[in-house]
């Protein structure tokens, strides 16, 4: 009966998983899911409007999940609470910005920033007519923040920053479509259409020196005004080009175009306005079927025109839908929790259970990494959150390996503990903005990308398997009985194994960085404090190595070195980004420094308890025969 | 054999550790005038034309390389200023029809030819209806003369009276004028860079334009180019404005054409008076009443781009403020070009 | 082996250090001080507290590994086929670091700042400045006498068999601002040229790394025929002063060192594309076109990121730009006649690495077998 334990739980989690895949369901009748795929640029790359609405979603409340309080009236985090899906929201701002005005999105939670806001204690929702009679004062406090250095600011000017950017992202999402101000697209349209014949008309008499009626001529410039405002400050952009079809920069917004149509004077609005006012329509009035219809027929009309565009956002907007990290995060922690029970329980449906489940986190890892791929047209590793995902997906993958070896279990460990790690970390990366961003002149080159920066991730995933396999050895033998002298020598060597696999990719990627460097600006090696980190984590690598060919150092202490391992990459990884001098800063965190140094605090705490002599070692206490020498640790005092 | 690295290694480090660098002494081919030059002097030009005894020279200052002021029988006083623009963007048309909107649109133009030194150049006559307290002069005659790569302006304004009165002596003046160059280089002063520099405190050159001011902090100085002697470079965060500040003599020109001007270069529309005090805030400064505007709009690359601009007269000059740039900075640094208006002393 | 492992050790360490010592003191600075230098005499900031730092140098320590590599691989020769990955890659070390000496000693780096429709014949040094005197009245072609900004120190003479007359260093300020004296009188510069109008106020040196001091000095031209007087040289000075000796023109300017070339490069065209609605640089490129009189050549090319134009000797990148110029181009210039070594070292390294890791596999993987 144990026998199958396995391969059920593998089933409840896989069913789970694939049931997930499916499109959100409607909502009262919306198909929010549909027009979450619709096409649009922002930030210089076409996305999907369900991704237009989680980036702004994060801006604003640095969640991509709108759940606020249903009560209109109060500011507190009381009473019940509702829930919105991210493009059921953006339809609403886009289309009905009076309504989404008083949707309490807005989250402050600062004391300070409370207290200037006069609002009271405990995290507050606002909507954006609540905060209405705040603007001026934060308007204020935001632009003395901005003269501010970033490095020095204080963390309630950051948050007052926060709070006007993400006014300012609200204001210029509800503007995109339509000037806000006439609470629907159509009537907008009307007016411009009908204000238009007789305001040209004013126009060319006054250029000619005529007679000409100046209220006709104001009428239009006003209304032009309006949508002057749309066309500067419109978010994303939502029509597509007509010439020029697949060149991204030519996506416009409408007042963009509407102010060209004026020029050009053969005033026959894009096929794309026409959808978006249906839908606007329906939204408005509450016509599910015709919403679902607009949407329907302008995705056809996009896939006989842009077809490529379209089947990308296809697949990005079901990637954020199945969110196969979120899940694969969550199984690993199942994994660990297995893994761990079965390294003391010592059963082998335990192991397998924690391994398939394993197995199909790295499954979803792996397609994950695959869907970003495909949909940003890149190498893995682009920027510091892709990095961190690639890195974990590494520790996976040699943890795998060296289970299908060695199936103790203790891989299974490893490898669940790098995978849902490196996730937690990645998914509090993604909160500071689209992961997907694209890529700054300097570093638009796929083959650099594919080959340095992927070597040196593996490089960094081969120390962290090497540092936790070691964590593991001092854990087992300090606190229990189960390093045996047999399991103590297998994973002295595993860690050997994978050092040498380490020091081969940083200094592969190390090297390929310098080629890179030099090719891009003459520099083979310019001491900038990323190409240090490398530099120092190929350094440490061959230390080890020397160390222990030189039989320099104790097992023990070997261990330690290879703990010590996880401080010097995580310092080169994430450390070196805290300095913000040079060539490679772009990634700004600070909470991170927070992190980071409890990371090494703990990883100090272990070599302190590595350190200590056998006779505090319960494995060593007991088996007498070991070959250790009292060499201790010698390490640099770093 | 280590005693033979042991001295290799030493000598490397002698070779390395003691270099000490040497004189060089090459040569290259004729460097002929340098192509593109910032900070280029303008040569100095001497203009001299016959002047009845009503006509009062004053100083030249700027890009004014005479100025006279007229007296007129009833007392009003209207002015003539010579202004030489060499490689001015502008083309005469632009001028003009800058000239043309100040007078409105009852404006009454006429143009004749004019014979200027041994040219032949154009005389243009404005006049329109302008309100009692209104900057703009009722009536100017211009006399247009293109020579040698430079656009020659000879402007005779004031009230209607003044200017008709004056009109014979000014075509006077423009037959008998005499254009003189000083050839450039000749002074022996080489120009200094002025970033560093701090203004004269010699009184006695009042009329200067500095070539710094204690401007905020956060406002990084740049180089100066031949139209705008003080330029600032502002940011905040990725965004980045330009300040510069001029100073025109009179009423350099006018409120409403260099509104229209700046409105202009920004892809926005005209406007006319009667919209501008609508969209104008008056502040008070120590040195009098200025007039802030706001415009936003786009540049020639069709980037979002916002104008704050502060028009500041004052004694016999108008000082005009005006912050260029992107939504971001303007923003941010609005309220410091106020406050430094407004503390602005001259 | 311990002797590595103590300098491995050292050199990590020194990396270390000196990578927390650039955020304050800048990357030339730390580049020079710390790891182009046998011993380290320097301090780091630590918060607001500075912490002297005594430590060997980069080339003490470089060296060190040197001699350790070549008496503990080519002197013992272990020649066990187990240990031929491991020679390979010691040696392929050997080279990077005989290779980063010399690249350090031999590379030039400077740059070329066009303004579309310029041409240059010269690019200029970041860093370094010199005192230029240019004859400049032979009709045939100038004459130029580059003193190194190393040479200049207060009171100290400069005599050369190409000059007709001696350059005598009354003052020297690394980093320095300048200001306009009205009136003349005591505090002025100088007695001849700009200076008797301007003050020099000396400066603490640069710190920040995209920043460069600004030297000036005061000189005199001693010579039978030369003006009696002193001059303000300065790099605000951007001018060169010309003054007579005997009937030779000569002009004194202290500028970015330059390094000329025997042709031009113009700038036809400058684009800088921006991703749309963002601020986010997408692409740089620079038109240029190359001219050289000597062997005749005209061409036009095109430089953008990750594709430099190499020309006699040199590499031109695409550097930067001018945030307030559209126009203006930065090409960076690098002479780096090293260039080819860490190729080669990383090839050497990496073969041998790999030879090593496959060789240990295989007998690791048998001996598992066994079991």
């Amino acid at each position: 009966m144990k026998k199958f334990i396995p391969i059920i739980l593998l089933g409840i989690f896989g069913l789970w998983v694939i049931a997930s895949m499916r499109p959100p369901a409607p909502k009262n009748g919306f198909d929010f899911g549909s027009f979450g795929s619709i096409p649009a640029l922002l930030n210089g790359r076409i996305q999907p409007l369900d991704s237009v609405a989680r980036n702004s979603l994060l801006q604003i409340r640095s969640k991509a999940t709108v759940r606020i309080p249903s009560d209109q009236t109060a500011t507190n985090s009381a009473g019940k609470y509702e829930t919105m899906l991210p493009a059921e929201w953006l339809a609403e701002v886009i289309f009905n910005p009076a309504k989404a005005d008083e949707r309490r999105i807005f989250v402050i939670d600062h004391p300070e920033l409370l207290s200037l806001l006069k609002l009271g204690e405990g995290k507050q929702f606002l909507s954006f007519n609540q905060l209405k009679p705040h603007f001026a004062e934060i308007d204020k406090q935001a632009e003395r923040a901005q003269r501010i250095d970033p490095a020095q600011r204080t963390t309630f000017e950051k948050q007052v920053l926060k709070l006007y950017t993400g006014l300012v992202v609200f204001q210029r999402l509800k503007n995109s479509l339509f000037p806000e101000e006439y609470g629907n697209l159509n009537a907008a349209l009307t007016e411009l259409k009908n204000a238009l014949k007789p305001g040209l008309e004013a126009f060319r008499a006054s250029q000619a020196k005529k007679e000409f009626n100046q209220e006709d001529l104001n009428k239009l410039i006003n209304i032009l005004q309006k949508w002057d405002v749309v066309a500067r400050s419109a978010y994303p952009r939502f029509i597509p080009p007509q010439e020029n079809q697949h060149d991204k920069d030519s996506w416009q917004s409408p007042g963009e175009f509407l102010l060209h149509l004026v020029h050009d004077q053969n005033f026959v609005l894009p096929d794309a306005i026409e959808y978006y006012s249906r839908m606007c329509d329906a939204l408005l009035q509450n016509k599910p079927d015709e919403f679902n219809r607009a949407v329907a027929e302008y995705k056809s009309y996009l896939a006989s025109v842009y077809p490529q565009e379209l089947s990308k956002v296809k697949r990005e907007a079901f990637f954020n839908n199945f969110a196969p990290f979120a899940k694969a995060r969550e199984i690993y922690i199942f994994a660990f929790i297995l893994a761990c029970i079965s390294l003391v329980n010592l059963t082998e449906w335990l192991r397998r259970s924690s391994l398939y489940l394993l197995a199909l986190a790295f499954v979803l890892h792996t397609v994950g990494i695959i869907f970003r791929m495909s949909i940003e047209g890149r190498p893995p590793v682009t920027n510091l959150y892709s990095s961190v995902v690639f890195v974990g997906w590494v520790v996976v993958l040699i943890g795998l390996y060296v289970e299908k070896k060695f199936p103790y279990g203790i891989s299974i460990v490893v490898a669940s503990i790098g995978g849902f790690a490196t996730q937690i970390v990645a998914h509090y990366l993604s909160l500071s903005g689209d992961t997907m961003e694209v890529l700054r002149a300097v570093l638009d080159t796929n083959f650099w990308l594919a080959t340095h920066v992927v070597t040196i991730a593996m490089g960094y995933g081969a120390v962290y398997v090497a540092g936790l396999f070691a964590v593991i050895y001092i854990i087992l033998g300090v606190f229990t009985k189960r390093l045996t002298p047999e399991l103590a020598q297998l994973l002295s060597r595993i860690v050997y194994g994978v050092m040498c696999f380490a020091i081969l990719f940083s200094f592969l990627g190390t090297v390929l960085g310098g080629i890179w460097a030099d090719q891009s600006w003459g520099r083979f090696w310019g001491w900038d404090p990323k190409e240090n980190g490398a530099l120092i984590i190929v350094l440490w690598t061959a230390i080890y190595l020397h160390a222990r060919w030189g039989k320099l150092v104790s097992e023990r202490g070997l261990m330690n070195m290879a703990v010590f391992g996880n401080i010097v990459t995580s310092w080169s990884w994430f450390g070196v980004n805290m300095l913000g001098v040079g060539l490679h800063s772009y990634g700004f965190m600070d909470t991170a420094a927070f992190w980071l140094l409890v990371f090494v605090a703990s990883q100090l705490a272990i070599i302190a308890i590595g350190s200590l002599p056998p006779k505090y070692w319960k494995s060593l206490a007991t088996n007498q025969e070991t070959a250790v020498s009292e060499a201790g640790a010698p390490k640099p005092a770093v | 054999m280590r005693n033979i690295l042991l001295i290799i290694s030493g000598l490397a480090v002698i070779a390395i550790g003691c270099k000490r660098e040497e004189v060089k002494v090459y040569q290259i081919p004729k460097e002929s005038a340098p192509q593109v030059m910032p900070h280029q002097t303008a040569p100095e030009w001497k203009v001299t034309g016959v002047t009845p005894a009503n006509w009062e020279q004053m100083p030249s200052t700027g890009m004014r390389v005479a100025q006279y002021i007229v007296k007129g029988k009833d007392g009003s006083q209207g002015e003539v200023v010579v202004m030489p623009m060499a490689g001015m963007k502008a083309s005469k048309e632009e001028i003009l029809a800058i000239w043309r909107q100040q007078f409105g649109q009852n404006v009454k133009e006429s143009s004749r030819k004019v014979k200027i030194g041994g040219d032949e150049g154009e005389l243009y006559d404005f006049s329109g209806n302008q309100p009692k307290d209104s900057n703009i002069p009722e009536r100017i005659l211009v006399a247009m003369l293109f020579k040698d790569n430079v656009n020659w302006f000879f402007r005779l304004s004031g009230n209607n009276t003044v200017v008709e009165e004056a009109q014979n002596d000014f075509i006077n003046y423009l037959n008998s004028v005499k254009l003189e160059q000083s050839a450039p280089g000749q002074s022996s002063e080489p120009k200094v860079n002025p970033h560093q520099m701090q203004p004269e405190r010699n009184t006695t050159q009042a009329e200067q334009m500095p070539v710094e001011l204690p401007v905020p902090e956060n406002w990084k100085q740049l180089a100066p180019t031949p139209m705008a002697p003080l330029r600032y470079e502002v940011t905040s965060g990725n965004s980045t404005a330009l300040i510069t500040i001029t100073r025109l003599d009179g009423d350099g020109g006018g409120l409403l054409p260099n509104i229209n001007r700046w409105r202009g270069q920004i892809k926005l529309a005209p406007i006319n008076q009667a919209d501008l005090d609508k969209q104008i805030t008056k502040i008070k400064t120590t040195a009098g009443e200025a007039i802030v505007v706001d415009f936003s709009g786009s540049n020639a690359s069709n980037e979002p781009t916002r104008i704050v601009g502060i028009i500041l007269p004052a004694g016999n000059h108008t000082w005009f403020f005006k912050m260029t740039g992107q939504d971001g900075a303007v923003n941010a640094h609005k309220d410091g070009l106020i406050k430094f208006v407004q503390s602005f002393k001259f | 082996m311990r002797l590595t492992v103590v300098c491995l050790a050292l050199a990590m360490i020194l990396v270390f250090i000196g990578t927390l010592a650039q955020v304050d003191k800048g990357i030339f600075i730390v580049q020079k001080e710390f790891f182009q230098s046998f011993i380290v005499i320097s301090d780091l900031r630590v918060f607001n507290y500075r912490i002297p730092v005594i430590f060997p140098g980069g080339y003490l320590i470089g060296l060190v590994l040197l001699l350790n590599l070549f008496v503990s691989n080519v002197m013992r020769f272990d020649l066990q086929p187990k240990r031929i990955g491991l020679l390979i890659t010691h040696f392929g070390l050997l080279v990077l670091l005989v290779g980063q000496l010399l690249i350090d000693q031999f590379h030039t780096e400077s740059n070329m700042r066009l303004v579309e429709g310029q041409s240059l014949n010269y690019s200029e040094s970041y860093n370094r400045c010199e005192l230029a005197l240019v004859k400049i009245s032979d009709p045939q072609a100038d004459t130029v006498v580059s003193i190194p900004e190393s040479l200049l120190e207060k009171g100290s003479v400069i005599r050369n068999p190409h000059i007709p007359f001696q350059v005598k260093i009354h003052e020297y300020f690394p980093n320095s601002r300048i200001e306009n004296v009205s009136g003349g009188g005591e505090n002025t510069a100088s007695t001849l040229g700009a200076g008797r109008q301007l003050r020099v106020i000396p400066l603490p040196p640069e710190t920040k790394s995209d920043s460069r001091n600004a030297p000036s000095a005061i000189v005199e031209i001693i010579g039978d025929n030369a003006p009696s007087g002193t001059w303000l040289v300065s790099l605000f000075i951007e001018q060169p002063q010309e003054f007579n000796v005997g009937n030779e023109k000569w002009t004194i300017s202290l500028r970015p060192e330059r390094y000329y070339k025997p042709y031009f490069i113009t700038l036809i065209d400058f684009k800088h594309e921006k991703y749309p609605g963002t601020d986010i640089p997408k692409n740089f490129s620079s038109r240029v076109k190359i001219t050289n009189p000597q062997t005749g050549e005209e061409r036009e090319v095109l430089i953008y990121m990750n594709n430099p134009l190499r020309y006699g000797g040199e590499t031109y990148y695409q550097g930067s730009f001018d945030p307030n110029d559209d126009r203006v181009s930065i090409l960076q210039v690098v002479r780096n006649p090293a260039w080819a070594t860490p190729y080669i070292a990383c090839i050497l390294v990496g073969l041998g690495m790999t030879i090593h890791f496959i060789i240990n596999l295989g007998i690791f993987v048998n001996e598992q077998r066994k079991k």
